[in-house]
């Protein structure tokens, strides 16, 4: 793999893992883009020993898994938001009726 | 797939009670710290917050009724001074020369009066004849009448041409006469009149005129009353009125010739009676105090406006005054029980000698003049003044709390919603990448699947 995908690679990492899911979404895109493009230069021989493959695989499945993950993880705070917000308006509704 | 699909529900299962993002990015950092005083706030029970209003709302209650006692306390303070219009009464050795009035501002003491002459008023009367119904027929046809009494005329229109209607009408004139219709015939034969007599003593002129004639005869002349107070003037005072001012708040009237002594002394027998309404509030306004004091207290325990009102009542029943036989409320009877409260003792004040009594009503002043009443009533408008009292004032702050909760919720209110909004921003962003990244896994697997079948790196990357 060259260095310019090696970097893409350790950025989407980054991304993924610092919860920059629209920079994950461009780095991807970029990733994938530069490895179709290398895979086409690659003659046959090049192509059937490279690990190119099974580094691609494995970093996008990993980026899909972690931001599964992280999608319910924001679910979770969103739901806990959610169940705050509505014991403050119950709150405020009661301070509103209780007012002196 | 199935094993992806394990991995992140173990993830989850582990993660999911625990709300700890992953990752060290300051974003993440950011995230934890709202979601962290999200949940604070969500796990505040609603009792607890229902419980704090209950506080609030309770105070403001225990504040209105303790308000409620300081103003009694007041207005019994205040019946204190206005019983002083009967602390005097006046006695009189010998009621068939004069009778008296007294009123709160004459001073206690002896007054001898010598009435020399009682004074007698003018008369007049009609001689008409031929009056059998007063109802329907009067001394003149004339539908308006001059009055003379003195030396002044009223013109004088009777609503009907009737003796009656005439008498009623010079009674309404405002003349200072007095007009009645008299029967001097038998009862077979009446012969009705009309009677006039002068309100003032002395020889006062009456006379009615109906344009053409007089109707009036005279039929006494009056006299003036005289009277000497305490041997002065000797020649005596002359008075064309039965009742004379003797004394400020101290009224004569005149009834015969003689002399008798008038005697003024003061009574605490109305002072007694406010005293124990005043001390049977005070006990009210003390005991609900009481309430709100110590480890098992109400709703108002440790706040000051108890200390400022406990004051209040202690400074009020502590005054001492600066001079006379009496200075402090206990020698009107007024005593702290072991527990506080006040006990009133009337036969303190029934026992005061006159001068002491002089002196008990010094002492009580008046609230707007000085004495314990002006005081009380100060201190006390401290606690019930309805803009700077100490009620007043509190129940403003506890309002203010009220307030401030309102809009600190209504901020908190503002930033959750910015908070949600984030988060659904970012699990969108999420799903899509989700997508994003599956369609891009599935791209380049056929694309590596497609010229490597025999690389076994390839392979097992599908």
């Amino acid at each position: 793999m060259l260095k310019a995908q090696a970097d893409l690679a350790r950025e989407l990492r980054a991304a993924v893992l610092g919860n920059d899911h629209a920079k994950a979404g461009h780095l991807a895109e970029q990733y994938t883009a530069a490895l179709s493009e290398q895979w086409a230069s690659m003659s046959e021989p090049e192509r059937a020993t490279s690990g190119i493959p099974k580094q691609a695989v494995e970093l996008l499945t990993w980026a899909r898994e972690m931001t599964i993950m992280q999608h319910a993880i924001v679910g979770q705070h969103l739901a806990a938001v959610q169940k705050a917000h509505r014991y403050l308006t119950a709150r405020a509704n009661y301070l509103r009726t209780a007012a002196i | 797939m199935s094993t992806v699909n394990n991995t992140v529900s173990n993830a989850l299962a582990t993660l999911a009670p625990q709300t700890s993002t992953t990752g060290s990015s300051t974003f993440a950092s950011d995230l934890q710290g709202s979601v962290n005083r999200a949940l604070q706030i969500a796990s505040l029970p609603m009792q607890a917050l229902q419980a704090d209003q209950t506080t609030i709302s309770g105070k403001t209650s225990e504040l209105s009724t303790l308000g409620g006692l300081f103003n009694s306390l007041q207005t019994a303070l205040q019946g204190i001074s206005g019983s002083g219009s009967s602390t005097v009464q006046a006695a009189v050795g010998n009621s068939s020369i004069v009778t008296a009035n007294v009123t709160g501002s004459a001073l206690p003491g002896t007054y001898s009066v010598d009435v020399l002459a009682p004074g007698s008023t003018s008369s007049a009367e009609s001689s008409a004849t031929g009056i059998t119904d007063p109802t329907t027929q009067s001394l003149s046809s004339s539908s308006s009448f001059t009055l003379t009494v003195g030396t002044s005329t009223y013109t004088i229109t009777p609503s009907t041409n009737s003796l009656n209607a005439l008498a009623a009408a010079i009674n309404n004139s405002g003349a200072p006469a007095q007009a009645v219709v008299i029967n001097l015939g038998s009862p077979e034969a009446p012969s009705y009149q009309l009677a006039l007599q002068s309100t003032a003593l002395g020889g006062v002129a009456l006379q009615l005129n109906d344009g053409t004639k007089n109707l009036l005869t005279s039929l006494t002349t009056g006299t003036d009353g005289s009277y000497t107070v305490n041997g002065q003037p000797p020649g005596g005072i002359t008075t064309d009125s039965s009742t004379v001012t003797i004394a400020p708040g101290l009224n004569v009237s005149l009834e015969a010739v003689g002399t008798t002594n008038v005697t003024v002394t003061s009574n605490l027998n109305s002072v007694s009676s406010e005293l124990s309404a005043f001390v049977t509030a005070y006990n009210a306004a003390f005991t609900e105090l009481q309430k709100n004091v110590g480890t098992n207290g109400g709703t108002l325990v440790g706040d000051s406006a108890v200390f400022s009102m406990q004051q209040a009542l202690q400074q009020m029943i502590s005054y001492t005054g600066s001079g006379g036989s009496i200075t402090s409320l206990a020698q009107l009877g007024v005593e702290f029980t072991q527990q506080g409260t006040l006990t009133f003792d009337s036969t303190a004040v029934a026992g005061l000698s006159q001068t002491q009594i002089n002196d008990a009503l010094t002492f009580l002043g008046d609230p707007n003049n000085g004495g314990f009443l002006q005081f009380a009533n100060n201190t006390l408008n401290g606690i019930t003044d309805p803009t700077t009292g100490v009620v007043a004032t509190e129940t403003q702050t506890l309002n203010n709390q009220n307030q401030n909760d309102q809009t600190q919720i209504t901020n908190d209110q503002s930033q959750l919603a910015l908070l949600q909004t984030n988060l659904q921003n970012q699990m969108a962003q999420a799903n899509a990448l989700i997508t994003q990244l599956q369609n891009q896994n599935t791209l380049l697997q056929g694309l590596f699947q497609y010229s490597t079948s025999n690389n076994p790196n390839a392979q097992s990357a599908g």
